[in-house]
């Protein structure tokens, strides 16, 4: 088995729980067997459990805080249940490209949008947090955007809120446009929040 | 086999002195500091692909500090070659800064169409050191610039190994003819989970081809040291900075603190400290 293939069963061991389980098993399937030699299978079996796993562990506690700097009131909001998640989320699925933790974080919001199981996301202005933060990583990640959403209460400041861990969060109810604009991958967004001078209480 | 490289001339490479990764939440500081760091080392992926209004704060901090760009995933062990993508960003922002000096890893972080996302230990083997040059030479081709190569920790013992970690070390910096960014931290860390002793592990690689220091605080998990980044500098770390400075021709040294930020003045004392161990060793005045 020469450098290459090492590299790439490593790669597979260390982003792939399902792997990793059938290795551990000894359970490998012939088709997904990672050409490994049955030396190298036992070998490797040897150190699955322990030292691979640690290692695809720690990768995945990584990306973990990578994605709580991008999605800070999402994964507020998500508190004790956001290790266990991220993990459904992210453990046969490893990230790519030069911007990967921003591309992983869509996906991970992307993930919470679909499912629909999630309660979390049940209350309209948590759901609005998610809808908020998603639509920075989108407007990041393109070249050329424009968008603009409404939101019924101060969609930033809560979301800083949340950050920053207020425990006595409040909202006003004075509804916001909110419109992302970026001309292209050379410049910043450029955000705009707008909202009525006067609204009733 | 890829041919050797030849060696650079590391000793004519400037002296820095004691500076720090730099870190976003810490810009204020940094940016008001001068006076308590010498230089800095920039992590090139908060860089690539960024907006103008970025570059132009790479323009003011260059302003004020020499800028040392240091990459996460350019994958120089990989067998398949280098990420490609990834190297022609790092050739413009190399090209902005005009360092005397840039680093990577001695690992790989993308196989078989799959980016790792961290830094992956290379079996220590032949075909590993034979592969590394050949990347090696491509980068070469691509940047003028003298690039050194950072240690890292490894957690696990490939069945691939054929060779001790301190000959593999010490035969892919004479076939690349790199220089050694030795990560003091990894260093420490790795010899407590492997069982040896860092210093005379120190004396069987080149100490000539030091040219940069890492430190940072460790912390033990589930019974083994990790480099999580986030940890005041333990003492057993300062005495083994004090060991490589004793003999290595060290030209800087970064404090690589990443999350957990205590007050300032505390990583300004870690500088202090680290600057003041190069002064007992000639390295800077």
């Amino acid at each position: 088995m020469g450098l290459k293939e090492q590299q790439a069963a490593l790669a597979k061991l260390y982003t792939s729980n399902s792997l990793r389980e059938q290795l551990a098993n000894s359970a490998l399937r012939q088709e997904a067997s990672l050409g490994l030699s049955q030396a190298e299978q036992i070998k490797l079996k040897s150190i699955v459990k322990g030292d691979v796993t640690a290692f695809a562990l720690s990768l995945l506690r990584k990306r973990l805080a990578q994605v709580k700097k991008i999605l800070p009131g999402t994964c507020a909001l998500l508190a004790e249940n956001l290790s266990n998640l991220f993990q459904t989320f992210a453990v046969d699925k490893p990230t790519t490209g030069v911007k990967r933790h921003l591309i992983d974080a869509r996906n991970f919001a992307n993930y919470l949008v679909e499912n629909k199981t999630n309660e979390i996301f049940a209350l309209n202005e948590h759901k609005a947090v998610l809808e908020y933060e998603k639509t920075w990583i989108n407007s990041e990640l393109s070249p050329l955007h424009l968008k603009v959403k409404c939101f019924r209460h101060d969609i930033s400041n809560y979301t800083t809120q949340l950050e920053k861990r207020v425990t006595n969060r409040a909202y006003s109810g004075k509804p916001r446009v909110c419109l992302w604009f970026r001309l292209s991958s050379r410049h910043r967004v450029f955000y705009w929040e707008l909202f009525p001078r006067f609204w009733p209480k | 086999m890829p041919q050797t490289v030849v060696t650079p001339t590391l000793e004519l490479l400037p002296t820095l002195g004691v500076g720090m990764g730099y870190r976003d939440p810490l810009c204020h500081e940094i940016v008001q500091c001068r006076d308590k760091i010498d230089f800095l080392e920039i992590t090139a992926d908060h860089f690539l692909q960024s907006p103008v209004s970025r570059w132009r704060f790479l323009d003011k901090l260059c302003s004020k500090y020499t800028l040392i760009p240091h990459g996460l995933n350019l994958s120089l062990g990989s067998a398949e070659g280098i990420h490609l993508e990834y190297l022609n960003e790092l050739v413009e922002l190399i090209q902005y800064v005009k360092p005397p000096w840039w680093s990577e890893h001695i690992a790989f972080t993308k196989a078989g169409e799959i980016e790792i996302g961290h830094l992956s230990p290379l079996p220590f083997n032949q075909a590993s050191i034979n592969a590394f040059c050949a990347n090696i030479l491509e980068v070469q081709d691509r940047i003028e610039t003298p690039i050194i190569l950072e240690n890292i920790t490894y957690t696990v013992d490939l069945p691939w190994n054929e060779m001790e970690e301190n000959k593999f070390l010490g035969e892919l910096l004479d076939r690349t003819g790199c220089g050694l960014l030795l990560d003091v931290t990894n260093l420490f860390i790795n010899s407590q989970n492997h069982g040896y002793d860092p210093v005379e592990f120190l004396k069987t690689i080149p100490a000539e081809r030091i040219i940069q220091l890492h430190f940072v605080g460790g912390m033990i998990k589930e019974g083994k040291w990790i480099d999580n980044h986030s940890q005041n500098t333990q003492d057993d770390i300062f005495r083994l900075i004090d060991s490589v400075l004793q003999y290595a021709p060290v030209k800087g040294i970064i404090l690589e603190r990443d999350d957990n930020f205590p007050p300032f003045s505390t990583l300004t004392d870690e500088l202090e400290r680290a600057r003041n161990l190069g002064r007992k060793h000639k390295r800077w005045a």
